[in-house]
C-alpha cells in the first residue's frame, strides 16, 4: 500500500476568494522502499506540488492522503513523525556539532525539554552511520563540506524515523561528485530502510540512473508518472521543456542542444568510446551520421557520402586525408566541399574553426 | 561530547567565580571607603559602629549588585532570544523597538506629569509603579504591533525592519514630548536615559526581581523550540514546532524582560547584543541547552563589570552605565563582524 496518495489534487494559491490553480487532476502515489524523482523546469510548480504534498500549503482541490489519512486532519506533531523534510535553506546550525544537528531530528519523539533517551541516542548514531559521516559526528556543521552538510541534513531526516522523506533539490549546491554520492545514498536508503523518498532535482542524467520512479511535470503542467524507464520510453522527457532548443537524447539519457543539421557523413570506428565522442563533436557541428552500409531495402542516397574512419584519437581519416586529432578532423571537414551537398545554406559549416 | 562538557564546566565555573569577584569588589569599592572587615561584619549580621556604612552596604551596594546582575542577565537572555527568533546575530531589544517602546512609555509618564514625579533616584514607590506601568505599556504596544504585523508579514528580516521603523516612531514621539515638556521633566528623563543600576531600593528589589526571574525561567523552558529554530522556520515546522505560537511566546518573554529592566534602569544598550556572542564564543556552541545558562551568567558578569567601572572613585560621582556599555560592547561587535568568516557559528 502506498504511503502517500493524491486524489484529484489541484495545487495553487488562494487570494481571498480568488484561486490560482497551478496544476490539477493529480493522481499519484509514493511507495515504500522507492526513490521517486520529481523533474520539471523552474517555475512550473514543482515546489508548489511538494509543499502541497507536505501539507504546508493547502490544496485548491482534491486531497492528499498520508498513511491512509487526509493530510489536513493530521496534527503538526503527528506530521513530524510521518514526514521528514530536507531543504536547501540557509541555517544558523554552524555552531552545532553533527551530533547536535542530527539530534534535532529526534524532537518529534522527545519530551517537553527535548532530553534524549537511550533510544534517541541510538537512532542518532544509526542515522549518522548510515549516511557515512560517523567520523565527523563531533565536528561543527560549519566545518563540513557542502556534501557532508547535506548528508548531515539527510541524517537529521533519518533520525526523525518517518516512513516518508521529501527533499527539495538536495543536490542543488553540490559539486558533481557530491551530487552522485548524495543520489546514490538516497537510492540506497530507500532500498534498505523501506522508506519512501521523494526528491526534486535538475540532475537529469544521474536521476535517470538511480530513481525508481519519475514524476515528470511537462511544460503544459501535466504530471506524467511511472517507473523511470517506462516514463523515459514513453517520450515524456521531450515535453519537460517547451522549447525546441533542447532535446532529450534517448541514447545518452540527458538533454542536449539541438543544433540544426547541416550535413551527413558515415563513420567507421570499432572503438565505442571513440565513436561516441566523434559523434559528439560532429553533432555539435550539425553533422549527423548515416549508417556506413544502409540496411537492405533502403535505397542508397544518390549523393556521394563522405566516410570518416578512425582507429584511435590520433588516427582519423576524413575521406582520404589522414589527420591526428579531433580538432584537425573538424578543420578538415570545414575545408571539404563534398559534404556540403545537403546543406541548405552557404554559410560556413564549422564556425569554431577558421 | 566529553570535551564539550568539560569546556561547559570550566566556562560556567569561571563565570560564577567572576561574578563573585565582581560582587565582592562592588561591596568594597565605592565613593565611600569602608574597611573590608567592616563590610564582612555588616554582611554577617553584626551591626557596624558606623551607621552610615551599614546603610551604604545594605541599602545601596547590595541592591545595586543584585540589580546589575539581574538586569544584565535579563537583557542578555532577551538578546539571545531575539537573535534566534529573527535568525539575525545583530538583533537585540533595542533593534526590535521594545526598548524604545518602553522608553516612550516612561517618557509619557515622566514628561506628561512634568517634574512632579521627580528624578529616578529617590522617588516614591507610587511614581515607580507608574514608570514601570508606562514601560510595560510601551513595550506591550510595540509587541502587539509586531504580533499583528507578524500575521501579515512573513519572514524574520521584514519583521526586524518593522521593529526598527516602530522604534523610529517611538523616538519621534519622545522628541515631541521632550519639546513640549518642562525643564525638570526633561532633566529627569535625560538622567533616566543615561542608565543606572542603583535606582532600585532594597524594598523595590522583589518587584524588580520576580518578573525577571519568572521570564528568564520561562525562556529556559523554551530550549527545544529555540534549538529547532536554528535550522530556520521550515525545518522547525517540520520538526513539529508551532512557529507562530513559539514566536509569540518568545516576544512576550523578551517584552517583559526589556520593559522591567528599562523601567528601573533606563534603556541599557549593547548588553543584549554582545553577551550572547560572548557566551557562544566561550562555549563554542549555538546549542541553547548550554547557551542560556552561560548567557545568564555572562550577562550578569558584564553588567557587574560595567557597574564596577561606573563606581570607580571619581570627583563627579557615579558614571552613567550607558557611557560604559558601548566601550565594552562596540570592540566586541566589531571583532565579531571582522572575524565572522572565521567564527564557527556564522558558517
Amino acid at each position: 500500500m502506498p504511503i502517500l496518495t493524491t486524489h484529484n489534487l489541484s495545487t495553487g494559491y488562494r487570494h481571498g476568494s480568488a484561486m490560482t490553480t497551478v496544476m490539477s487532476h493529480i493522481d499519484v502515489a509514493l511507495h515504500r522502499g522507492r526513490l521517486t524523482a520529481l523533474l520539471g523546469q523552474n517555475g512550473i510548480g514543482k515546489s508548489t506540488l511538494m509543499r502541497t504534498i507536505a501539507g504546508t500549503q493547502p490544496p485548491t482541490g482534491g486531497e492528499v492522503r498520508l498513511d491512509g489519512r487526509n493530510i489536513a486532519s493530521i496534527s503538526r506533531r503527528e506530521m513530524a513523525r510521518l514526514l521528514a523534510m530536507v531543504f536547501t535553506d540557509r541555517t544558523m546550525a554552524g555552531g552545532l556539532t553533527v551530533r547536535e544537528l542530527v539530534s534535532l531530528g529526534r524532537q518529534p519523539h522527545t519530551g517537553f525539554l527535548g532530553r534524549l533517551g537511550e533510544n534517541d541516542r541510538l537512532a542518532v548514531m544509526q542515522a549518522v552511520e548510515s549516511v557515512g559521516i560517523a567520523h565527523k559526528i563531533d565536528t561543527f556543521v560549519a566545518e563540513l563540506s557542502d556534501g557532508e552538510r547535506q548528508k548531515a541534513m539527510i541524517a537529521k531526516a533519518l533520525a526523525q524515523e518517518t516512513p516518508l522523506i521529501i527533499l527539495d533539490e538536495p543536490t542543488a549546491f553540490l559539486d558533481v561528485a557530491s551530487r552522485i554520492d548524495t543520489l546514490q545514498l538516497l537510492s540506497h536508503l530507500a532500498h534498505t530502510t523501506g522508506k519512501a523518498i521523494l526528491l526534486s532535482t535538475h540532475d537529469v542524467s544521474q536521476t535517470l540512473l538511480l530513481a525508481d520512479e519519475l514524476w515528470v511535470v511537462t511544460a503544459q503542467r501535466s504530471l506524467l508518472c511511472g517507473s523511470t524507464e517506462d516514463v523515459v520510453l514513453s517520450g515524456a522527457m521531450q515535453h519537460i521543456f517547451g522549447s525546441d532548443k533542447v532535446q532529450f537524447n534517448m541514447l545518452k539519457g540527458d538533454y542536449e542542444v539541438a543544433v540544426p543539421q547541416r550535413g551527413t557523413v558515415s563513420l567507421q570506428c570499432p572503438d565505442a568510446e571513440l565513436a561516441y565522442w566523434l559523434r559528439n563533436a560532429l553533432a555539435r557541428n550539425g553533422i549527423a551520421i548515416t549508417p556506413a552500409t544502409p540496411p537492405s531495402g533502403v535505397p542508397l542516397s544518390a549523393a556521394p557520402t563522405l566516410t570518416i574512419t578512425a582507429t584511435s584519437p590520433t588516427h582519423i581519416t576524413v575521406g582520404t586525408t589522414e589527420v591526428t586529432s579531433v580538432a584537425a578532423m573538424l578543420k578538415r571537414l570545414n575545408q571539404i566541399s563534398d559534404i556540403r551537398y545537403q546543406i541548405s545554406d552557404n554559410s560556413s559549416l564549422l564556425t569554431d574553426n577558421s | 561530547m566529553s570535551r564539550g562538557r568539560c569546556r561547559y564546566a570550566v566556562v560556567m565555573w569561571s563565570l560564577v567565580a567572576a561574578m563573585l569577584l565582581l560582587a565582592v569588589a562592588l561591596l568594597l569599592i565605592g565613593a565611600v571607603e569602608i574597611p573590608p572587615m567592616e563590610v564582612i561584619n555588616i554582611l554577617t549580621g553584626h551591626a557596624s559602629d558606623n551607621f552610615a556604612w551599614q546603610v551604604i552596604v545594605v541599602e545601596t551596594r547590595l541592591p545595586m549588585i543584585a540589580t546589575a546582575a539581574l538586569a544584565g542577565a535579563a537583557l542578555a537572555v532577551s538578546g539571545l532570544l531575539l537573535q534566534t527568533v529573527f535568525a539575525n546575530p545583530l538583533a537585540d531589544p533595542s533593534i526590535l523597538g521594545v526598548s524604545t517602546g518602553s522608553g516612550l512609555g516612561v517618557a509619557i509618564v515622566m514628561l506628561a506629569f512634568g517634574g512632579s514625579i521627580g528624578t529616578v533616584m529617590g522617588t516614591t514607590v507610587g511614581s515607580y509603579v507608574s514608570i514601570l506601568l508606562g514601560a510595560m505599556l510601551g513595550a506591550a504596544v510595540v509587541l502587539v504591533a509586531l504580533l499583528l504585523f507578524s500575521t501579515v508579514v512573513h519572514g524574520a528580516a521584514l519583521l526586524l525592519i518593522i521593529g526598527i521603523m516602530v522604534s523610529y516612531l517611538a523616538s519621534s514621539a519622545i522628541s515631541f514630548l521632550n519639546f513640549f515638556s518642562t525643564e525638570a521633566g526633561v532633566h529627569s528623563y535625560v538622567i533616566w536615559g543615561l542608565g543606572n543600576f542603583s535606582g532600585v531600593t532594597l524594598q523595590q528589589l522583589p518587584l524588580f526581581a520576580i518578573p525577571l526571574l519568572a521570564a528568564i525561567a520561562w525562556a529556559a523552558l523554551m530550549v527545544k523550540p529555540l534549538n529547532a529554530m536554528l535550522l530556520g522556520s521550515r525545518y522547525a515546522e517540520n520538526l513539529g514546532v508551532n512557529l507562530r505560537s513559539v514566536r509569540n511566546r518568545l516576544l512576550i518573554i523578551t517584552g517583559v524582560l526589556t520593559a522591567v529592566v528599562t523601567a528601573f534602569c533606563g534603556p541599557i544598550g549593547f548588553i543584549g547584543l554582545v553577551v550572547p556572542h560572548i557566551a557562544r564564543l566561550l562555549l563554542r556552541t549555538s546549542n541553547h541547552n548550554s547557551l542560556i545558562p552561560a548567557t545568564i551568567l555572562a550577562g550578569a558578569d558584564v553588567a557587574l563589570l560595567c557597574t564596577l567601572i561606573s563606581v570607580l572613585p571619581t570627583s563627579v560621582g557615579v558614571m552613567p552605565i550607558n557611557a560604559i556599555t558601548p566601550v565594552i560592547g562596540v570592540p566586541i561587535i566589531i571583532y565579531i563582524i571582522l572575524n565572522r568568516k572565521r567564527i564557527f557559528y556564522f558558517n
